[in-house]
C-alpha cells in the first residue's frame, strides 16, 4: 500500500511538472472556454427580435396614406407590439438613409403602397410582410363595404365605425394562441458541452504518459519499472489514478471558471451533471489507456492520435457549430453513437433540454460501455508482457 | 542562397506534415463556408416550421394549412424539440382536433405554438396572427365556411409593389465575405504552424551556434529566411485564391473580388511576419500546437472570423483593433456591402490596407530587434 501511495504520489508530481499536458488540460480549455463566451455572449441576444427603423413618406392625404400611416404609428409606439423605429420624411432623405444603411426601407403611402429596401433579409421580409397586411387590412374594409352597404363610398368616418366594429367581433371572437415554448433554448450552451467533453478527452494525455511511463519499449524508466519486482498493476493502477485526479481538478476548475466567471448555467441537475462528468474522465481515460497498450508506436504519434480523436469527436459533437451535431444526429446517428464525445455532449444537452429523461441514460450507459471496452481490451494487451532478454 | 537552400531542404523533409496542415485547414474552410451557405439563403428566404395537424385536413383548417405553406417553409422532421432546439425550424403550430368545428359553431379554439423566439419566429407569429385576425373578422360576418374562405383569400392576395434599390450581388458577396473571413483562421494557422516548425530546425542549439559563428550578418540571415518562408506564404494563398474562384464563383472576377484577393495578400504577408517573429524566439516544438490554438483561433473568434461581427460586443471589437485580423476582417465586411466602390470606400480600404502594413513592418522590426539581443545574450 505504501509503494501504491508512493507511486500515485510521483506520478501526480511528474505529470503536473509537464508543462505541455497542463497547458492543453488546464489552460486552453479555460482559454477556449472564453472565447466561446466572448464570441457567442450577444449571438442569442441580437437574434431576439428587436424594432428596427424604416422610414415613411407620405404622399397624399387620402384614406389609405392616412390609413397606413396610423398603422406604422401604432406599430413604432413603445410596447410589446413595437415593431419600427419609424420616421417621417421626404423621398430624397429616405434615399439618403438608405444609401447611409441607417434605415432598413421605407414606405411611400398614397392611394396605394408601395416600399423600397436596400438589401434582401429577415429585416425586409418583416417590412414586406407588414405593408402587404396594411394593404390586406384595408381590403378587408372594401369588402365588408361591398358586402354590406353596396356602392356607398368610403370615408374617414366609415373606417372609424367599422373599425370599431371589428374591433369587438376581435374581442368576442378570436382564435387564442398559446405559448408552449420550451424555457432552454440556449443552443451555445453545446460549445461548452463539447468543450467539458474536451476537457475529459484531453484526459487521455495524462492517462497514455502515465501508461508509457511503465512501457518498457517507451523509455528508460519503463525499461527499468519492467524489471522491477513490484506488481505492474499496482503501477499502472496507481499511475492511472493520479491521472484522474489531475483531470478531476481540470474539470472541477473549468466548472469553477465557467459558471462564475462566465456567468454559464449548466441547469439545476447538479449531482447528474457530476455523474456525467465522471463517467466522460473515465471515458477519455480508457482512450489514453487504449493508445498506450495498444498502438505501437513512438510519444508524438500517440499524442498526435489522441489530438485527432478528439478534435474530430468534438466537430462532429458540435464545436465548430451545432448544425453538425444535429445534421450528424439525423443524418448518419450511429456516428454519433459511438462518438464518445458526443455521448457527453449529448448527455449533457439532454439533461438541459428534457432534465433527467431516457436519453441521459443512454448516453451515460454509452460511456460506460465504451470504457469498459477500451479497459478490457488494454488489460487484455498488457497482461503477462514479457520481453526477451536479447 | 545557403538559407534558402536549407530551407528547401528542411521543407522537403517536413512535407507530408505541411500537406496535410494545409489540406486540413482548406477542407474546414470550404466545410464552413457550404454551413454557412445555407443559413444564408435560409435567411433570405421563407422560415422553416413544423406543422402539427390534429383535425381534419379540410375546410378553413385546410386553407389555414394553405396560407401557411405558401408564405413559409412547412418541413417534417422527426424530433420536433430537437429540431426547435437546433433551429431547423423555428414555429411549431399545433392545430387541435376539431379546431374546424369548433370555429364554425362559434366556440374560440386555442392554438398552441412553440417558437425560438428569434427573427424568423416573429414573422411567423406576425404571418399567423394576421391571418386568424382576418378569418375572425369574414367569419363572424359571413357565417359560412366556403364564403369565408373565398374572401380571406380575395384579401390575401393583396401586395405592396415594392423596389429593391441595390443592384449589388448581395448573395455572392456575402460568400465571398464568409469564404475569406475564415481564411483569416486558416492562413493565420497554416502559417504559423508551418513557419515555426520549419524555423525551429534553424533554432536548434547545434545549428545556431554554426550560424553565429559564420560570418552573415543576422539581418541579412533574416531577410533570406523571410523571403524563403513568403514562398510558401504566397503559395498557401494562391491556394485560397483559387479555391475562392470555384467556390464563390463569378464576384471574384469583379472589382470587388481583386480587392479580396489583395486583401488577402496582405493579410497573409502580415500572418508570415507574425509567425516569423513567433519562430524567432520558439525553441519547444511541442508548444507550437498550443500557440497555433491560442493566436489563430483566439483572434478568429474575437475579431468576427466565426461569428458574424454584427454578434460580437463593442467593448471586444474596440480591444481587438489591436490584431491585424480586424482590419482584414472589416475590409471584408466593407467590401461585401459596396454597391460602388468609390473614392470614399476606396480611402477607407486603403486606410485598413495602410494598417495592415504597419504590421507587417512593425513585426518585421520586432524579430530584427529580438534577433540582435539573443545574439548579443547568447554569445560568449
Amino acid at each position: 500500500m505504501k509503494l501504491f501511495f508512493h507511486n500515485f504520489l510521483y506520478s501526480f508530481k511528474i505529470l503536473l511538472r509537464n508543462k505541455v499536458l497542463v497547458f492543453w488540460i488546464m489552460l486552453f480549455p479555460i482559454i477556449l472556454g472564453t472565447f466561446f463566451y466572448l464570441a457567442f455572449s450577444q449571438i442569442e441576444k441580437k437574434e431576439s427580435f428587436e424594432a428596427f427603423p424604416i422610414g415613411v413618406v407620405v404622399k397624399d392625404n387620402s384614406i389609405m396614406a392616412n390609413y397606413a400611416k396610423n398603422v406604422f404609428q401604432e406599430l413604432s409606439k413603445d410596447g410589446q407590439d413595437k415593431i419600427f423605429q419609424m420616421e417621417y420624411m421626404s423621398v430624397l432623405k429616405a434615399e439618403e438613409k438608405l444609401q447611409k444603411k441607417e434605415i432598413v426601407g421605407y414606405v411611400i403611402c398614397s392611394s396605394s403602397l408601395s416600399f423600397v429596401i436596400g438589401n434582401n433579409g429577415i429585416y425586409e421580409t418583416i417590412l414586406k410582410t407588414v405593408v402587404d397586411q396594411v394593404m390586406e387590412e384595408f381590403a378587408i374594409y372594401t369588402t365588408l363595404l361591398e358586402k354590406n352597404e353596396g356602392n356607398k363610398k368610403m370615408d374617414k368616418a366609415w373606417i372609424e365605425k367599422t373599425g370599431k366594429e371589428i374591433n369587438t367581433i376581435l374581442q368576442k371572437s378570436f382564435v387564442s394562441l398559446i405559448d408552449d415554448s420550451p424555457s432552454k433554448l440556449s443552443y451555445t450552451m453545446i460549445e461548452f458541452y463539447s468543450l467539458i467533453a474536451m476537457t475529459c478527452f484531453y484526459g487521455a494525455m495524462l492517462a497514455m504518459t502515465s501508461v508509457n511511463k511503465n512501457l518498457a519499449n517507451m523509455s528508460f524508466v519503463g525499461k527499468r519499472v519492467q524489471v522491477s519486482p513490484t506488481p505492474k498493476f499496482h503501477l499502472i493502477f496507481s499511475s492511472l489514478l493520479a491521472s484522474f485526479l489531475i483531470q478531476i481538478i481540470s474539470l472541477i476548475g473549468l466548472f469553477f471558471y465557467t459558471t462564475f466567471f462566465l456567468h454559464i448555467h449548466y441547469g439545476e441537475h447538479f449531482l447528474w451533471i457530476v455523474l456525467l462528468s465522471l463517467f466522460g474522465a473515465i471515458a477519455g481515460l480508457s482512450l489514453g489507456v487504449f493508445v498506450a497498450s495498444v498502438l505501437k508506436s513512438n510519444e508524438n504519434t500517440k499524442i498526435g492520435f489522441l489530438i485527432l480523436i478528439t478534435m474530430f469527436g468534438c466537430f462532429l459533437s458540435g464545436m465548430m457549430g451545432i448544425t453538425m451535431k444535429y445534421l450528424v444526429d439525423k443524418n448518419f446517428p450511429i456516428i454519433n453513437r459511438l462518438n464518445p464525445l458526443n455521448m457527453i455532449t449529448d448527455g449533457f444537452y439532454s439533461l438541459y433540454y428534457y432534465g433527467v429523461h431516457g436519453k441521459f441514460f443512454l448516453n451515460l450507459f454509452s460511456l460506460g460501455c465504451f470504457s469498459i471496452v477500451l479497459i478490457g481490451i488494454s488489460v487484455w494487451v498488457l497482461r503477462r508482457q514479457a520481453y526477451d532478454s536479447i | 542562397m545557403t538559407v534558402f537552400k536549407t530551407y528547401l531542404k528542411i521543407f522537403n523533409q517536413y512535407k507530408l506534415i505541411v500537406i496535410l496542415y494545409t489540406v486540413i485547414l482548406l477542407v474546414f474552410a470550404i466545410f464552413q463556408m457550404k454551413n454557412n451557405e445555407n443559413s444564408l439563403s435560409f435567411e433570405a428566404e421563407k422560415p422553416n416550421i413544423y406543422i402539427d395537424i390534429q383535425d381534419e385536413n379540410i375546410g378553413l383548417t385546410k386553407n389555414l394549412v394553405d396560407y401557411l405553406s405558401s408564405s413559409t417553409n412547412v418541413v417534417l422532421v422527426d424530433d420536433v424539440s430537437d429540431a426547435l432546439f437546433f433551429r431547423e425550424v423555428h414555429f411549431v403550430i399545433t392545430i387541435p382536433n376539431s379546431y374546424r368545428k369548433d370555429l364554425l359553431s362559434g366556440k374560440n379554439p386555442s392554438i398552441h405554438y412553440q417558437s425560438t423566439n428569434d427573427y424568423q419566429a416573429s414573422l411567423v407569429q406576425l404571418l399567423l396572427e394576421k391571418y386568424l385576425r382576418i378569418q375572425s373578422i369574414f367569419l363572424s360576418s359571413l357565417k359560412e365556411e366556403s364564403k369565408t374562405i373565398l374572401s380571406i383569400n380575395k384579401v390575401l392576395e393583396q401586395k405592396a409593389t415594392f423596389t429593391m434599390n441595390t443592384h449589388l450581388d448581395t448573395y455572392g458577396l456575402t460568400k465571398a465575405k464568409n469564404y475569406y473571413n475564415f481564411a483569416n483562421y486558416a492562413i493565420l494557422a497554416g502559417l504559423i504552424y508551418v513557419v515555426c516548425v520549419l524555423n525551429s530546425v534553424f533554432r536548434d542549439e547545434k545549428i545556431l551556434k554554426r550560424t553565429k559563428a559564420s560570418s552573415k550578418n543576422f539581418k541579412t540571415f533574416n531577410i533570406e529566411l523571410f523571403l524563403s518562408n513568403s514562398i510558401f506564404a504566397i503559395l498557401l494563398w494562391g491556394l485560397y485564391v483559387l479555391f475562392s474562384f470555384f467556390l464563390v464563383g463569378n464576384v471574384m472576377f469583379s472589382i470587388h473580388g481583386y480587392f479580396y484577393i489583395f486583401n488577402a495578400f496582405l493579410f497573409t504577408m502580415v500572418s508570415l511576419s507574425i509567425a516569423f517573429f513567433i519562430g524567432s524566439f520558439l525553441k519547444n516544438k511541442e508548444a507550437i500546437n498550443g500557440i497555433v490554438n491560442v493566436i489563430a483561433l483566439g483572434s478568429s473568434f474575437l475579431c468576427g472570423a466565426f461569428v458574424p461581427i454584427t454578434f460580437l460586443p463593442k467593448s471586444v471589437l474596440y480591444v481587438v483593433r489591436i490584431f491585424p485580423s480586424y482590419w482584414f476582417i472589416q475590409n471584408n465586411e466593407l467590401l461585401s456591402t459596396l454597391e460602388v466602390i468609390d473614392s470614399s470606400a476606396i480611402r477607407t480600404l486603403f486606410f485598413h490596407f495602410t494598417i495592415l502594413f504597419f504590421f507587417l513592418v512593425f513585426f518585421l522590426i520586432l524579430t530584427n530587434i529580438l534577433s540582435k539581443k539573443n545574439l548579443q545574450k547568447e554569445t560568449i
